[in-house]
């Protein structure tokens, strides 16, 4: 198999922190430095399946030997960040939206061809394109008619009112349907999932996808009680923020083994059971459990 | 046979600097502002190696080491879409606090009457008129931009130079695996450079890439991953739709005929450079005078601008440990030469540009000390 593309879908809330903040988010999600997106660090995910995957051998060559003879030799196996490609979002018609954006697509496209695996269809990007553009499927659910006679269709996500380009069955939505039809594949395995993602597919502009990413993140006020008295402690009020459940991350998982005996990715690591995991802080409060999908295989043994 | 590639980052990348980075509780790895050439030429020679098949414990290494690297170079992709190189920004032009304006710092043709300066002997030091504190962030210039400086001395609007990439700290913990709680003793941090792969205007993000020289007679192996720098961190070997800059035949010809009235000329680092002397490079001697590598140009050294050095390591894959730690001559370290024989004709100046100035062919091959040459004028005599 050589190389391969990981696809994470948070069911539940991902909290992957960066320690504390002097800000109104108390404890807030790691993001990139360049476009201010969530992310998963590499290293919580190599560390989360190095725990998990069964040990022995291949586990040395894939993971690399425990910390105390990390001389020994490096793993093999290349854990880069996950970066986010899809993002739910609160939409007025639909529930909800799955959002991205073309510099989120193009990354996957560079991992895809990187990684030497087929990658997203290409599509080209309509003139008229703009902060409150978004493109949808034919069959999506996020629409919504503001007059009555149906002709001003408008798609709301969060507090933004958005137009959609082009409704009818054009080249531009078919490309993004083929462009959807690609990710629902390498994520959902039944149809009805996948139906599910179609629907509520929307790709936004660059900046609208930033805006989005710091606006509607999951943000909770959590609170520690007196045991005793049953009420606030003093002081233990604290806001967490998190990137919420449907959430969709790639990254790609790269095979540096020189003379492969066998493929560590393919002979080892898919057909154990791993999938779901959990990824990131507060897991006895449920946050960060993810499905980890590889090269369209769930890592659960193909169940 | 020569290959031009662009190498794109992946993730934040880890290009440590010379401090010790241990695993005690509260260490923290830190990055340099730009790849040093050794760490580019070795990724790269490790990749051209594992894809031509080297045998590493063998006559890999020596292999490896016939490979012939030039770089690295930024390019980055402008708002038009377009992608520009950009090269270091030049040492002799200081930049203000607003960001916004500076002053090209020219040297002293003589010290004003009392005054006294800890140049070495026989070196003049440059100029400097305002009293404003320096804006240190701006990294680069685009090398179009350059060369009008070099030629005319026009200073590029700063909106079109780029400033330092930002860097990202990682706190790191290790998970006792029993107890599903950070170990004791097992939290570092590690600060990574974020070359940003996408531009993204609300971030004033713009995607950026490492352009490469490649002289060698292997397949060079493109649209895949390889690791680059500290902790494994990936990038992803791309064709480069552009090619290695060449002289622009007619700026030749312009700064020739500049620096031959004049009978002066500088040279400016685009690529940090290590010299037998430390700052001076070796084919200067003791008296300031030598005659410029591959040219036949004989100059006397009058003054230099050159930032802080940059002290390096590095691993040696044929002696399978540590390279001894060296200093450098940061990218954009000037030196100003004042003519004294040789022809300065438009053949000459060609072979200057972009070429290795260092003392020895095991840097220049793996990239240090490539240089621009450009014309200077005394302080109060600039037009």
């Amino acid at each position: 198999m050589g190389n391969a593309i990981i696809f994470f879908h948070a069911l539940t809330p991902i909290h992957t922190g960066t320690g504390q903040a002097v800000d109104v988010i108390d404890l807030p999600v790691a993001r990139e430095k360049v476009t201010g997106w969530p992310y998963i660090p590499g290293s919580s995910i190599k560390g989360v399946l190095r725990d998990a995957a069964e040990k022995g051998d291949k586990h040395k060559r894939a993971f690399g030997p425990e910390t105390e003879n990390a001389k020994e030799s490096a793993g093999n196996l290349l854990f880069c960040d996950a970066r986010l490609l899809c993002f739910p979002v609160r939409s007025f018609s639909g529930t909800f939206a799955w959002v991205t954006c073309p510099s989120a697509i193009t990354r996957l496209s560079r991992d895809c061809a990187a990684a030497g695996l087929d990658g997203p269809p290409p599509f080209t990007l309509p003139e008229n394109w703009e902060f409150a553009s978004v493109i949808t499927t034919p069959q999506t659910a996020l629409r919504t008619q503001r007059q009555k006679n149906g002709n001003d269709v408008r798609i709301i996500l969060e507090e933004y009112d958005l137009t959609p380009l082009e409704y009818d069955l054009t080249p531009l939505e078919e490309n993004i349907s083929k462009l959807a039809d690609f990710i629902a594949g390498k994520v959902f395995s039944d149809s009805a999932s996948r139906e599910h993602f179609l629907k509520r597919f929307a790709l936004v502009h660059d900046d609208m996808f930033s805006t989005l990413t710091e606006t509607a993140t999951e943000v909770v006020a959590r609170i520690a009680l007196d045991e005793r008295k049953k009420v606030v402690k003093q002081g233990a009020l604290w806001y967490e923020e998190a990137v919420p459940a449907e959430a969709i991350f790639v990254s790609p998982l790269i095979n540096a083994e020189r003379n492969p005996e066998d493929d560590l990715i393919a002979d080892y690591l898919v057909k154990q059971r791993l999938s779901p995991v959990q990824i990131g802080g507060n897991a006895s409060v449920g946050r960060g459990l993810v499905r980890i999908v590889l090269n369209g295989s769930e890592l659960n043994g193909g169940q | 046979m020569t290959t031009v590639l662009l190498i794109q980052p992946r993730d934040p990348l880890l290009f440590r600097d010379g401090r010790p980075f241990t695993a005690d509780p509260g260490a923290m790895a830190r990055s340099l502002d730009w790849p040093m050439p050794s760490t580019v030429a070795g990724a790269v020679r490790t990749l051209i190696g594992n894809a031509n098949g080297f045998a590493w414990q063998q006559d890999g290494p020596h292999l490896a080491l016939q490979i012939r690297i030039r770089g690295p170079l930024a390019v980055v992709e402008g708002k038009d879409g377009k992608c520009r190189i950009y090269v270091a920004a030049p040492a002799d032009v200081l930049w203000f606090e607003d960001g916004k304006t500076c002053e090209v710092l020219r040297p002293l043709r003589t010290l004003p009457e009392g005054a006294g300066c800890t140049m070495p002997a026989g070196l003049m030091p440059v100029s400097v008129s305002a009293r404003e504190k320096p804006y240190t962030r701006i990294a680069s210039w685009p090398m179009d931009s350059m060369l009008s400086f070099l030629l005319e001395g026009k200073v590029p609007d700063a909106n079109e130079c780029i400033e330092r990439f930002p860097r990202e700290a990682r706190t790191h913990v290790r998970m006792n695996a029993q107890t599903l709680t950070a170990d004791p003793g097992g939290l570092f941090s590690t600060e990574s450079l974020c070359i940003p792969d996408v531009t993204i205007q609300r971030t004033n993000a713009r995607r950026t890439g490492l352009l490469v020289q490649i002289v060698s007679d292997c397949d060079v192996p493109q649209n895949c991953f390889f690791p680059l720098g500290g902790e494994r961190r990936a990038a992803i070997a791309m064709e480069a739709h552009g090619q290695w800059p060449e002289p622009p035949g007619e700026w030749v010809e312009k700064l020739a005929k500049t620096v031959s009235g004049k009978k002066r000329i500088k040279l400016q680092l685009v690529t940090p450079a290590v010299f037998a002397n430390g700052w001076r490079p070796g084919w200067i001697g003791d008296d300031l005078t030598g005659t410029v590598p591959g040219t036949g140009i004989q100059v006397k050294l009058v003054s230099a601008c050159v930032p802080r050095p940059i002290g390096f390591s590095g691993w040696d894959y044929k002696e399978g440990k540590p390279k001894a730690a060296s200093y450098a001559a940061p990218a954009g370290s000037v030196y100003f030469f004042e003519i004294t024989g040789g022809d300065v004709d438009k053949e000459e100046l060609g072979k200057l540009f972009l070429a290795p100035l260092c003392d020895e062919s095991r840097f220049s091959n793996d990239g240090f000390g490539l240089a621009l040459p450009g014309m200077w004028d005394y302080a109060g005599e600039a037009q």
